[in-house]
């Protein structure tokens, strides 16, 4: 007998064992986990970005509700709970709504008879088999009036989602690979519609370089995360979650303790790997021999995701070879040149709608804060359209145009289908007669520096009346993506502190968008909550420029020789503040654990939606300075010139206790808390922001000089005719003088002949 | 001649990887005859079959050998098919061949993997084999592949047995019911535990290593080390079924003869194991089956029996028989073109190749190859 057979047999008999289930066949306790975790999610469609309610308006229009399927789970199952009022008068027998999932019919949702102009519901299952990675309900109102002649597009024929109504998705885990070709996924995935909340393990007592690498990291994930928000739960020297996927900073001598004996590396590298107690959870190591290297590995995920592939990634070089230009920020309109449309939506559908009363068109821009379009006549905007024929001119179809749902111009449609010759329009810039002769600065639009303008096609009725039928197909319209907006050619120029234009697009640190002129100081002694509002206020900015911060500066000590010629974003270093700006009107509010003091403005400007932040000069003189010793969570954010340089800003993030911190995180993940955040000082009480703009005014930025004496003496006429009535004075003398002298010279002249 | 002097010079510069004297030969020919394309074959099997356990030993020789590109090939071709893409992320499969027309017919691959468990001791030598290759040969990504494959290990094939401790199971699945384990001592050599708890001193290795060296040493009553060891719920000792010592159980002695001689247990293990060296003295070589409880063995071994026991059987001052032996392997190596003694030749590598001192292990199992040293042997 030879040994192979004999082999043979040996595993037969393993295999044998292994399969058996009664003698060897049950799992250890120890794998329970190998058993794929099942997540069930239920959330209201306000969580994926419906702020209201979802209005049908016609027989045969409809909606789209869109999610994501993350790419480490598998969809099983799923239930969209469906909420809705229907128009009372709607015929039962015949109106009813279709909902579709992935372009397959699911349901059809009968208008019962005496339960119009009431909330209804239903419950309609999503079959796990038509689950892709983006997935869309889809549903059609279909009405009917009873009447003998009705219009399909009859104002009466409505319905309302609310909502209320909700998605239950229940998936379960896939084992990914530790692959970094994922990369964003699994720690970001773009498939999924809500708040991106990535923990980050850091070392114990981790230095200030270290801290640097993971801010950069937050920015680059922020910036990724874009309007969804971004949170960095922070673990010093801890296992993280084993539900999360995580981001492990280390160096070979900085490591947290659960991978301490993990192999040391010889360069920059980054790793995906298991995370120990959960291999359905991933762990992205960053990690290099020393805190360089660790910055290089940073920089190697932040510039370079697109070459990584494998479970490991050595970074051999990361270098910006080009460095950043002012005012560049990706996610910024262009200012160097005309913007084209096509530029400005994700996808050319996005400029097109169908359906005689269709949502508008909407594109959304984010403007520099500190673009000076003062008294300039409007953002000149080339716009071409097409639509299809009106069946008669002038029958009543229009398109009409408005920017932040302020309305600029309208349009009518005509049966030759394209735009007319009168295309250019100039988007005002809120005028002046509006806010009754305040002077308006900046910012341009009403809500800073996001904003959208709306194309409104609305085509007439072809029915009124007698029973005319309806056009076969609903119109198309079409904004054309060769329609631009130019915004090149005005001067960079804005009045400071504005927590607003900090708040809406991380101004003034975003100006250079790889934050290369930012400087953040933090205390020396670092806890996890102040580790955590410092990433969380990176990846805002990241997300405000949707550049990665590569070019940010972090220190952990006050010095000003550092602090020169840089903008300084503080947290919680109110103490050495306090040193440098002695001063009540040049810090307006300081907050410590055993302080509050707060300069209180002669009158608080409201953040009224149509008025700039700066109010007339007197307004925001300090007028009351109040010193409280209190307990009880406070937290600040205040904006103010830099003590070193001027032109140079200070924003400063301040709380009572380092507790207090996570009011200022949360309410930067908070549109409606953002949107209450203007001036110099935003005070952050429970669950409330009260903002105030007080003490010096500093502006940054540069005007012509015409400009510059135009807009500051605006507010001061008779001071200007002063200097007016001053210089033509001073004018007639001179001219009276040489015009003297010539006269004296002709008669010396006439003497000598 | 300025080529010759700069060749000598780069043999100078470099005598270890350049010297021809570091060739294994007994290596290449075994590449040669069983590995295909990174693979381990073990043509013996009508499915032309490859085990974790083959690509764990070609790990380790080409280690030994200094083949960095053999090493790459057979770990690729381990982490693509056997371990779904990631030895980090997936313990190996430990069965891969053809497989049959059923399955075939239904659309699915010819060859692939035939049973998705994984087997301890593979594990372990893959393991082993990456994070002493990363250490040699100042590879990273070996490293960490092989601390996280040793992660797994621990969390998936390392389980608390009453009064045995903290032990190695064979594979994740079928080897505990109702509190009954069936374990085989032949997956824990000493060495590469210890070398773990050197290396990891946080994650208990240390502990594994003394459970190894219990169940080794009390599984052999009569001196005869048993493939199989069930242990029923709670028992001691005394109440383990001990099954035949035969094909797993060889490796037992191959291993404790390769244990460093500082190693503060063997001395211990070779006294207890005398009767096996006293049986292949008197049988003219190794018994093919041993009863381990009654000590009746029939039967003489292979060839891959003897290569195995060289280490063990110069632990004993019994010469006649280490030549008489050492005689039996040779022959085993010299028809290494045969291709169809995949057990016996990866026997005849270890035990051979230690004879031989291509490679030792330290008294904490660290690995000395001869290629470091400049083959000195």
């Amino acid at each position: 007998m030879s040994i192979a057979r004999v082999r043979i047999i040996d595993i037969f008999v393993l295999a044998l064992v292994m399969l058996s289930p009664f003698s060897y066949g049950e799992p250890l306790s120890t794998l329970v986990d190998e058993e794929p975790p099942i997540i069930e999610r239920d959330f209201p469609l306000s969580d994926i970005g419906y702020g209201g309610s979802i209005e049908l308006q016609g027989s045969k229009s409809d909606t789209h509700i869109g999610f994501g399927s993350r790419l480490d789970e598998v969809i099983t199952g799923g239930e969209f709970d469906l909420r809705f009022t229907s128009s009372p008068a709607l015929q039962a027998k015949y109106s009813h709504l279709k909902v579709y999932f992935n372009q397959e019919l699911m349901k059809v949702i009968a208008i019962e008879e005496g339960k119009q102009g009431q909330m209804s519901g239903a419950t309609i299952p999503l079959d796990s088999r038509f689950f892709a990675n983006y997935n869309q309900v889809r549903i059609e109102l279909v009405g009917h009036l009873d009447l003998e002649c009705w219009n399909p597009d009859d104002q009466s024929i409505w319905a309302e989602i609310s909502k209320s109504s909700r998605l239950r998705i229940t998936s379960r885990k896939i084992r990914l690979r530790n692959e970094l070709g994922f990369l964003p996924a699994p720690f970001f995935d773009e498939r999924e519609f809500t708040k991106l909340v990535l923990p980050v393990v850091l070392p114990n007592s981790p230095s200030i370089e270290l801290i640097k690498s993971a801010g950069i990291t937050a920015s680059y994930f922020g910036a990724l995360s874009q309007w969804r928000g971004a949170e960095f739960p922070v673990q010093i020297d801890a296992v993280p979650s084993q539900h999360q996927h995580a981001l492990v900073f280390m160096t070979n001598d900085q490591r947290p303790t659960f991978l301490k004996d993990f192999p040391p590396v010889n360069k920059p590298t980054l790793q995906v790997i298991s995370h120990p107690e959960n291999p359905y959870s991933k762990l992205l190591l960053i990690m290099g021999r020393d805190t360089s290297e660790l910055l290089t590995a940073v920089k190697g995920l932040a510039l370079g995701n697109s070459l990584l592939t494998g479970s490991l990634a050595e970074i051999n070089r990361a270098l910006q070879i080009k460095p950043r230009r002012p005012y560049d920020a990706p996610n910024w309109v262009r200012t160097d040149r005309k913007v084209l449309f096509s530029e400005l939506v994700n996808n050319k559908q996005d400029l097109q709608v169908i359906g005689r009363n269709a949502s508008a068109v909407k594109i959304s821009l984010q403007l520099p804060p500190d673009l000076f379009t003062w008294r300039s006549r409007g953002i000149p905007m080339d716009l071409e359209y097409r639509y299809s024929p009106t069946s008669a001119d002038f029958d009543g179809s229009r398109m009409s145009v408005s920017i932040n749902k302020q309305f600029v111009e309208a349009f009518n449609l005509n049966s030759s289908g394209v735009s007319g010759g009168e295309n250019l329009v100039r988007i005002p810039l809120v005028a002046d007669s509006l806010v009754g002769g305040e002077l308006v600065r900046i910012p341009a639009f009403k809500v800073g520096s996001k904003n959208q303008l709306e194309f409104q096609f609305a085509f007439s009725s072809v029915s009124n009346g007698a029973c005319k039928t309806v056009p076969a197909a609903p119109p198309n319209a079409v904004v054309d993506g060769s329609s631009s907006l130019d915004f090149s050619g005005y001067p960079h120029y804005i009045e400071m502190p504005s927590l607003r234009a900090f708040a809406n697009a991380g101004f003034p640190f975003t100006r250079m968008a790889d934050l290369s002129e930012t400087v953040v100081v933090l205390p020396s002694e670092l806890n996890a909550r102040e580790i955590e509002t410092y990433l969380q206020l990176l990846g805002f900015i990241g997300a405000s420029s949707g550049y990665p911060a590569v070019g940010v500066e972090v220190v952990n000590d006050w010095v000003p020789a550092q602090l020169e010629d840089k903008d300084i974003l503080a947290i919680s270093v109110t103490p050495a503040l306090r040193t440098a700006m002695a001063d009540s009107d040049a810090l307006p509010m300081i907050l410590s654990e055993t302080e509050r003091v707060i300069s209180i403005p002669v009158r608080n400007r409201q953040a009224s939606l149509n008025i700039g932040e700066s109010g007339r000069a007197i307004d925001n003189e300090v007028a009351d300075n109040v010193n409280v010793s209190a307990t009880g969570g406070l937290a600040a954010v205040v904006g103010a010139e830099s003590p070193y340089t001027p032109g140079r800003s200070v924003i400063s993030v301040m709380a009572a206790t380092t507790d207090d911190l996570a009011k200022v995180s949360a309410a930067f993940n908070d549109s409606g808390k953002i949107s209450a955040m203007f001036g110099s000082v935003a005070v952050f009480r429970e669950d409330r922001v009260s903002s105030y703009l007080v003490g010096d005014r500093y502006h940054v930025g540069k005007l012509p000089i015409w400009q510059l004496i135009w807009y500051h003496f605006s507010d001061h006429p008779f001071i200007l005719l002063a200097c007016a009535a001053l210089l033509i004075t001073m004018l007639v003398i001179v001219i009276w003088r040489i015009l003297n002298q010539i006269a004296a010279m002709r008669l010396r002249a006439g003497e000598d002949e | 001649m300025k080529y010759a002097l700069l060749f000598i010079s780069v043999l100078l510069a470099f005598p270890a990887s350049a010297d021809p004297l570091c060739e294994w030969p007994h290596w290449e020919s075994f590449k040669a005859a069983y590995i295909e394309d990174g693979r381990v074959i073990d043509r013996s099997d009508p499915r032309h079959i490859t085990t974790s356990e083959g690509q764990s030993y070609a790990m380790f020789f080409a280690l030994v050998a200094n083949d960095r590109s053999s090493f790459d090939q057979v770990l690729a071709w381990t982490q693509r098919e056997l371990a779904g893409g990631d030895l980090a992320a997936y313990l190996p499969a430990w069965l891969w061949g053809q497989r049959d027309l059923a399955v075939t017919s239904r659309g699915g691959k010819k060859y692939g993997v035939l049973d998705n468990n994984s087997a301890a001791d593979s594990d372990l030598w893959i393991a082993y084999s990456l994070i002493e290759a990363g250490r040699l040969w100042h590879h990273y990504y070996y490293s960490s592949l092989g601390y996280l494959l040793l992660e797994q290990i621990r969390r998936y094939e390392v389980v608390e047995i009453p009064k045995l401790g903290l032990s190695l199971l064979p594979a994740p699945m079928g080897f505990v019911s109702d509190g009954e384990f069936r374990v085989n001592p032949s997956y824990a050599p000493l060495q590469i535990l210890d070398r773990f708890a050197t290396l990891y001193p946080q994650k208990n290795w240390d502990k594994v290593s003394a459970s190894a060296y219990k169940l080794l040493l009390q599984s052999m009553p009569k001196g005869y080390s048993p493939d199989w060891v069930k242990i029923p719920a709670g028992s001691n000792a005394a109440n383990w079924v001990l099954d035949v010592g035969s094909y797993d159980a060889i490796r037992n002695y191959l291993w404790v003869g390769m244990l460093a001689d500082s190693h503060p247990q063997k001395p211990t293990l070779i006294s207890a194991m005398k009767p096996m060296a006293d049986a292949v003295e008197k049988n003219d070589g190794p018994p093919e089956e041993i009863n381990t409880s009654t000590g009746v063995y029939s039967g003489t071994g292979p060839a891959g029996f003897s290569a195995a026991l060289l280490p063990f059987l110069t632990q004993y001052d019994k010469k006649e028989s280490l030549i008489q032996q050492r005689e039996r392997a040779a022959g085993l190596l010299a028809n290494a073109t045969e291709n169809e003694r995949y057990y016996s030749s990866v026997l005849a590598l270890f035990g051979v190749g230690w004879d031989q001192n291509y490679f030792q292990f330290s008294k904490d199992g660290a690995l000395h190859t001869a290629w470091q040293t400049g083959c000195q042997s």
